[in-house]
């Protein structure tokens, strides 16, 4: 047997499907060279002026690139050759095997451990069993708590991105980082910078009869308040410019409005931006105190209480209670003849002998009404 | 009893305003009522704030009353004049009016409808063809009319 060259044995170990024939003098190599787990049948021959490569149909599209390449690095030999191929296929052609993550694993399982390790004002911290997220809970100053979640974003080159958080600032105010710790150090600063606007606004919440919003959360940096049954006010923070004067606009008819707005003109020069803003805010308006919510009578609360007919939203109609209720299960909804008599006409109900037949209001199905005398 | 039932319904909406609206009555007999509209957050018209005219008919609640607003508003459903292309304003069987809506519900409706157009039933074609095709331009043009009409 001849003796191989250092060539030979570096392609028998790397590209060991491709075998070696002799023609006219000339070496060939032919067999197939396994790329991101696909099969490719590839001939090479090489000649003294450099190696000619045959591809096959389906990396045909890849010839010229391949040539420019071959000229370009001054490519020698059977190894180097296809070595340049199979980049340029792992370049070209999406992999159909699946990613290989674990590099960025062992990294989020790294940061994760370190920042558990070193983080005492974390209420909770946990990460997710496909290690997608990680959810952190921490208490601020005033042990207010703050839940964030953060994404772990594997095809970027920041791992770490904030996803969901509960606070009054645009989303690309939120650093996103491939270190845990410096995501998380940003969202922290931004709670410490926030303690002002979080305690105006808790003052509102406990001070104030707040309307608007329903559900009060940290984002939220606004506040609809009760000042009379005609007339509220929405005040509108700027959360990082806590001294400056907040917008305020008035919901009620103008002529309330007007001379709210003008108390605000005379007063304004006398805003004290050193001072409590809640208290500010009160001069501005010229109130002494936040009126507080009346108290109601139940009837006030709801529209319409059950048996009360749902068209005039009252019990007694030139003295007759509603007579007519739905026959359906879960409805039940009652009427008065007279009320839902109108109705039906007006919709063209059919009438049927002495009875009016449509349908209910609430259910849609079909209620039949005596045609009053 | 159309009075009893629209003092009752305004009664109700000042002790429990719903969000962002506020009513109130512009005449002895309740038949003008006015409302106003904060501009939903998250939409265009969120800087401002939308005065509505409210005509309660003599038939009401088994006619809808008639609501229009009174500022200009770039929106495809509200035209030069205020009036506003929304099916619950509308007798059946053409439109979706019910006496068990009331006009709490229409005033919701009505914000809503500002929150989310809806371009395939415009009174302004034009506005809607611009919401489906530039977005981008009609936020901005909407929020102009806002700036503009509506603080």
């Amino acid at each position: 047997m001849d003796n191989m060259d250092n060539e030979e044995i570096t392609m028998l170990l790397k590209y060991p499907m491709m075998r070696k024939t002799v023609e006219n003098g000339v070496d060939k190599y032919q067999g197939v060279i396994d790329v991101n787990e696909t099969m490719y049948k590839v001939c090479v021959a090489e000649s003294d002026k450099g190696c000619t490569l045959k591809l096959p149909s389906e990396l045909v599209h890849l010839q010229d690139d391949f040539i420019t390449l071959q000229s370009t690095l001054h490519l020698k030999g059977v190894v180097s050759c296809l070595d340049a191929l199979k980049n340029l296929i792992e370049d070209k052609i999406p992999s159909s095997a699946p990613a290989n993550h674990c590099d960025i694993y062992i990294q989020v399982l790294f940061e994760y451990s370190e920042f558990t390790k070193f983080y005492v004002s974390l209420k909770s911290c946990y990460l997710h069993h496909d290690l997608s997220k990680i959810s952190v809970k921490l208490l601020d100053e005033q042990n207010r708590e703050h839940s964030v979640v953060i994404k772990v974003n594997y095809n970027g080159k920041e791992i770490f991105e904030i996803l969901e958080y509960d606070l009054p600032v645009e989303k690309d105010k939120l650093k996103s980082s491939s270190s845990l710790r410096v995501v998380y150090d940003n969202f922290a600063g931004l709670v410490s910078e926030l303690q002002t606007y979080f305690q105006l606004m808790e003052e509102f919440d406990r001070s104030c009869f707040v309307i608007d919003p329903v559900d009060q959360k940290y984002r939220h940096n606004y506040r609809r308040i009760w000042l009379d049954d005609n007339l509220s006010m929405i005040v509108t923070i700027n959360p990082f410019r806590m001294c400056q004067i907040p917008e305020i606009k008035f919901l009620g008819p103008d002529s309330l409005t007007e001379s709210y707005y003008s108390n605000i003109n005379n007063t304004i020069l006398e805003w004290d931006a050193n001072g409590n803003i809640f208290i500010e805010i009160m001069k501005l308006i010229g109130l002494d105190d936040y009126p507080q919510k009346p108290e109601t009578a139940i009837e006030e609360d709801i529209l319409v209480n059950t048996g009360d007919c749902c068209i005039c939203f009252s019990s007694r109609l030139n003295d007759k209670l509603p007579e007519v209720v739905c026959k359906h299960a879960f409805c039940g909804n009652s009427y008065h003849v007279e009320c839902l008599y109108e109705w039906l006409v007006s919709v063209n109900a059919r009438k049927v002998f002495s009875n009016i037949v449509g349908q209910c209001l609430n259910c849609e199905k079909n209620i039949s009404c005596p045609i009053p005398s | 009893m159309q009075r009893k039932r629209i003092s009752r319904e305004i009664l109700k909406m000042q002790k429990n305003p719903p969000p962002g609206i506020c009513i109130f009555a512009k005449d002895d007999k309740l038949s003008l009522l006015e409302s106003k509209i904060k501009g939903p957050e998250g939409s265009p018209y969120e800087a401002g704030i939308f005065t509505l005219e409210i005509q309660i008919p003599e038939r009401y609640p088994f006619a809808p009353p008639s609501i229009k607003f009174t500022n200009k508003v770039y929106h495809p459903n509200v035209d030069e004049n205020g009036r506003i292309c929304l099916d619950l304003l509308k007798m059946p069987p053409s439109g979706g009016w019910k006496p068990t809506i009331g006009i709490e519900g229409l005033l919701i409706a009505v914000r809503m409808l500002l929150e989310s157009p809806n371009p395939d039933d415009p009174l302004m074609s034009d506005i809607a063809c611009e919401y489906k095709q530039n977005i981008k331009e009609f936020i901005r043009k909407a929020k102009e009319w806002t700036e503009k009409h509506a603080t």
